[in-house]
């Protein structure tokens, strides 16, 4: 799982995979894709899998989306890397 | 008009700028050429507009859409809702109800809730302490 705890979204692809994360992910200028948080999923209660829908335009949105509640609490955080360039 | 209770509560923000809780009002519907869901709100409190190059003009609509495949805001059928946030850079979207790309700039990701309660548990979750990796 790759994500933001605070956010509660994650993805299951590494971001280093993808040509354009940012495009993919429909991230905003406000995220600086600077770091990457790496955890596994330890509680599967209420977690949604989906997509994420394109952004204005129709861009973006492509890869997997995984929405997890209080994620505080249900993803073990195992790294928390920095991205060069950002992504 | 304001007096009116909103129809929603947005949080957006990261954890290095957590925002309150903002009520929003449902305005207009607006489309592009790929969906018919994006939804125009008018806010408070409004977004300082410096950040984005506006010098003292504040935002106080923001375009609201879907950010998550298969849902829509039109109705909003899940609590709390993620959207993607955007700030309009061209004012006649609001004519002709259709956007292109470059008519708005997207400046966050957000949830809705439906009440002011319920969002400002999000926001004092957000700024908890994270627990460090182990």
């Amino acid at each position: 799982m790759f994500g933001n705890p605070a956010g509660g979204s994650f993805t299951t692809v590494d971001p280093a995979t993808v040509g354009d994360f940012r495009t993919a992910a429909g991230l905003y200028p406000g995220n600086t894709g600077e770091f990457v948080l790496r955890g596994t999923l330890t509680d599967t209660t209420g977690v949604t899998t989906t997509t994420a829908a394109p952004g204005p335009g129709g861009v973006g949105g492509t890869i997997p989306e995984v929405i997890v509640p209080d994620a505080k609490n249900k993803i073990d955080v195992t790294s928390v890397t920095g991205v060069h360039p950002p992504l | 008009m304001q007096n009116l209770e909103p129809n929603f509560y947005l949080v957006s923000g990261e954890r290095s700028d957590p925002q309150s809780p903002t009520a929003c009002w449902t305005e207009l519907r607006l489309r592009d050429t790929v969906r018919d869901d994006y939804m125009l709100v008018r806010i408070d409190p409004p977004i300082l507009g410096q950040k984005y190059g506006l010098g003292a003009l504040n935002i106080d609509h923001l375009i609201l859409s879907a950010r998550l495949a298969g849902r829509s805001l039109y109705p909003i059928k899940e609590w709390p809702c993620h959207v993607y946030v955007m700030r309009i850079v061209n004012d006649q979207i609001l004519k002709t109800l259709f956007l292109g790309k470059a008519d708005v700039q997207m400046i966050s990701w957000g949830t809705l809730h439906r009440t002011f309660e319920e969002a400002a548990a999000v926001v004092s979750a957000l700024v908890e302490p994270s627990t460090p990796p182990k």
